[in-house]
């Protein structure tokens, strides 16, 4: 009686949950197989063969893996660091708060900044023509390319990893370095053998994380680039915003399809992978 | 004594506020240094490096507002904003910040009346839902907001037909987007506090449930509501994606409409935008700081933990534990 007085209290959220995420996400992959007049079709996936379509799932996919791999690397090296700052520090707050706000916080403005540093104006390009006299536009405006993308979207990548590798790191037994410190081992014997090996999984879940979050990532892109549509997520623009009628549905629903199969890939990945850090890390 | 001692001159070079102090010594008594911490040498090498990276935006959109057209140095781009003959776009952008602040308001509420009560619940009555809860959460970032948008454009264009034309309804979807940070932010908060526990103890007292939910589970859960706001806040100010591509208009689709004719206007409010929020999450970590799971409803025992973390001190011998204890 009491349990299905309980169950009564789910069901705001469950009907929520069902209109506003299963039901769009239904919609995503059946639109993929709909024809315009309604009949069931595997013609919408002939985008794929269409120039610059595959081309823009290549390069989203080698920027995700290199802002990833890069992003990773770096907010490890920052979790390091912040081994040392003591747990409700200024220095943590400072860290955190940052971290918190350039990760979450709209690609569109990330992509202002960025021009403010970097763009045909910026100060970083305006300093080292005056003062270096480097010119690094010299070959041309690469920073509304996808080449272009590379250090934007580290600005949100490293913060995040911050965020959500800092955890595991900060669990890591004290007393494991004492172990290998009484048995004789040294600090290099203590991270290469022991650290990273338990740290291992989780750091791979961030990757994980970190690369679909730049996968999916579509503001700072969108701001950036106005143009074509060099990556995965703007090829999704340009098939629902073009005005050519209710093909498009298709053709949209068909970009989002290939990109839901990546990310649920690399999701179930990272479930996998975080079960088997946190049996390490208890 | 040593231990009293040391947690005495602990606690007066805190109140010294020397943040900077090597708070976990790597060399005590010339004995061992740990190797499971980074040297000074690193620590401030990297978080120099980490700060100068966070700081570079900052500095570029200071310098950018400052500068005029023709390459010399102006206010005029700030005076823009507070002046009364406001410009075009400004009464644009006061209207796309109008509808993001309803939006926003929408979404917490969305939070605080449908979500956050719902995982209170399962956590307190459905225990066996964390696994699935687990996995069910993070479905929302598999499927993100530029591959959700394609479904969304059927769903929005019925509510936007029968129901209502107005902006706040892209509500209904920032609430989803932000319902991964809320439920790690709140489970995290119900696992330390032990929620279950909790319950029993007042319904045995004799408290209904909504009772025990308002006088003893959501001061609890203080802290982490208030982040889950934040995050909630600054998720749906900062959202793009699908308010673009729905074709509504909102503070981010106008700061981009903006930068085609007066970049320097857009510059200027997200510079302001980047500060207050970076402010308000800075403020909001040190009001929990004071707080750790497990030790009740915080600031109230301030004094007496100081007390308690000499004793501690005392009876392990040990300068970590009174390190600790202080901070708790």
């Amino acid at each position: 009686m009491r349990k299905a007085k309980d169950g009564l209290g789910l069901v705001p959220f469950v009907a929520y949950v069902v209109i506003f995420f299963a039901l769009p996400a239904v919609l995503v992959v059946t639109s993929a197989f709909r024809a315009p007049d309604g009949s069931w079709t595997m013609a919408n996936f002939d985008i794929f063969s269409r120039p610059g379509v595959s081309a823009s799932f290549w390069n989203s996919c080698w920027l995700s893996l290199l802002t990833a791999a890069i992003g990773s690397v770096l907010g490890a090296l920052v979790c390091f660091a912040l081994l040392g700052c003591r747990e409700g520090g200024i220095v943590r707050r400072l860290v955190d708060s940052a971290a918190s706000t350039l990760s979450q916080f709209g690609g569109v403005m990330l992509a202002f900044a960025f021009i403010t540093i970097l763009g045909n104006n910026g100060f970083v390009t305006l300093a080292l023509r005056n003062i270096a006299h480097v010119d690094i536009y010299r070959n041309g405006m690469w920073l509304y390319t996808p080449q272009g993308l590379i250090l934007p979207y580290l600005f949100f990548q490293i913060p995040l990893m911050v965020i959500s590798f800092y955890p595991a790191m900060s669990r890591l037994p004290g007393h494991l370095a004492e172990a290998v410190a009484i048995l004789g081992g040294s600090r290099w014997v203590y991270w290469r053998s022991v650290a990273i090996p338990v740290l291992f999984p989780s750091f791979m879940g961030g990757f994980l994380l970190l690369f679909a979050n730049s996968f999916s990532a579509y503001a700072t892109a969108a701001a950036l680039i106005s143009q074509g549509a060099q990556i995965a997520p703007l090829q999704v623009r340009s098939a629902l915003i073009s005005e050519t009628g209710l093909g498009n549905a298709g053709a949209a629903g068909a970009l989002a399809t290939g990109m839901l199969i990546i990310m649920v890939a690399v999701i179930c990945a990272y479930a996998l992978l975080e079960r088997r850090a946190s049996s390490w890390l208890e | 004594m040593a231990g009293v001692n040391h947690a005495v001159a602990a606690v007066a070079s805190d109140a010294a506020g020397n943040a900077e102090k090597e708070e976990y010594t790597t060399i005590q008594n010339g004995a061992w240094s740990r190797y499971d911490r980074p040297s000074l040498a690193a620590r401030r090498i990297i978080l120099a490096l980490f700060f100068l990276l966070v700081a570079l935006p900052v500095i570029g959109m200071l310098y950018f507002s400052f500068r005029s057209t023709d390459g010399g140095m102006t206010t005029s781009h700030w005076a823009e904003l507070f002046s009364s003959a406001a410009p075009r776009a400004l009464r644009m952008l006061n209207r796309g910040l109008g509808n993001s602040l309803a939006i926003v308001l929408v979404t917490i509420a969305i939070e605080y009346v449908v979500v956050i009560p719902t995982l209170v619940l399962l956590d307190v009555r459905f225990p066996r839902s964390r696994r699935w809860m687990r996995v069910l959460m993070l479905l929302p970032i598999a499927i993100p907001a530029i591959i959700l948008v394609v479904g969304y454009a059927p769903v929005f264009s019925f509510i936007y037909q029968w129901i209502s034309t107005s902006q706040w309804t892209l509500a209904f979807a920032y609430g989803i987007i932000s319902l991964p940070f809320v439920y790690t932010t709140i489970e995290a908060d119900l696992m330390g506090m032990n929620a279950a526990t909790l319950t029993q103890a007042a319904e045995s007292l004799g408290a209904g449930w909504l009772r025990t939910l308002w006088s003893v589970l959501l001061p609890g859960l203080r802290k982490s509501i208030v982040s889950c706001t934040l995050i909630t806040a600054a998720i749906s100010l900062g959202e793009f994606t699908i308010a673009s591509l729905l074709n509504r208009e909102t503070l981010q689709t106008d700061l981009i409409v903006i930068s085609q004719s007066d970049v320097y206007l857009s510059v200027v409010v997200t510079l302001i935008i980047l500060i207050l929020t970076f402010v308000a999450l800075f403020l909001v970590s040190g009001a929990g700081a004071q707080r750790r799971p497990g030790h009740g409803t915080g600031g109230r025992k301030r004094i007496p933990q100081g007390q308690e973390a000499a004793e501690v001190a005392e009876a392990a011998g040990s300068a970590d534990v009174s390190d600790e204890s202080r901070h708790a």
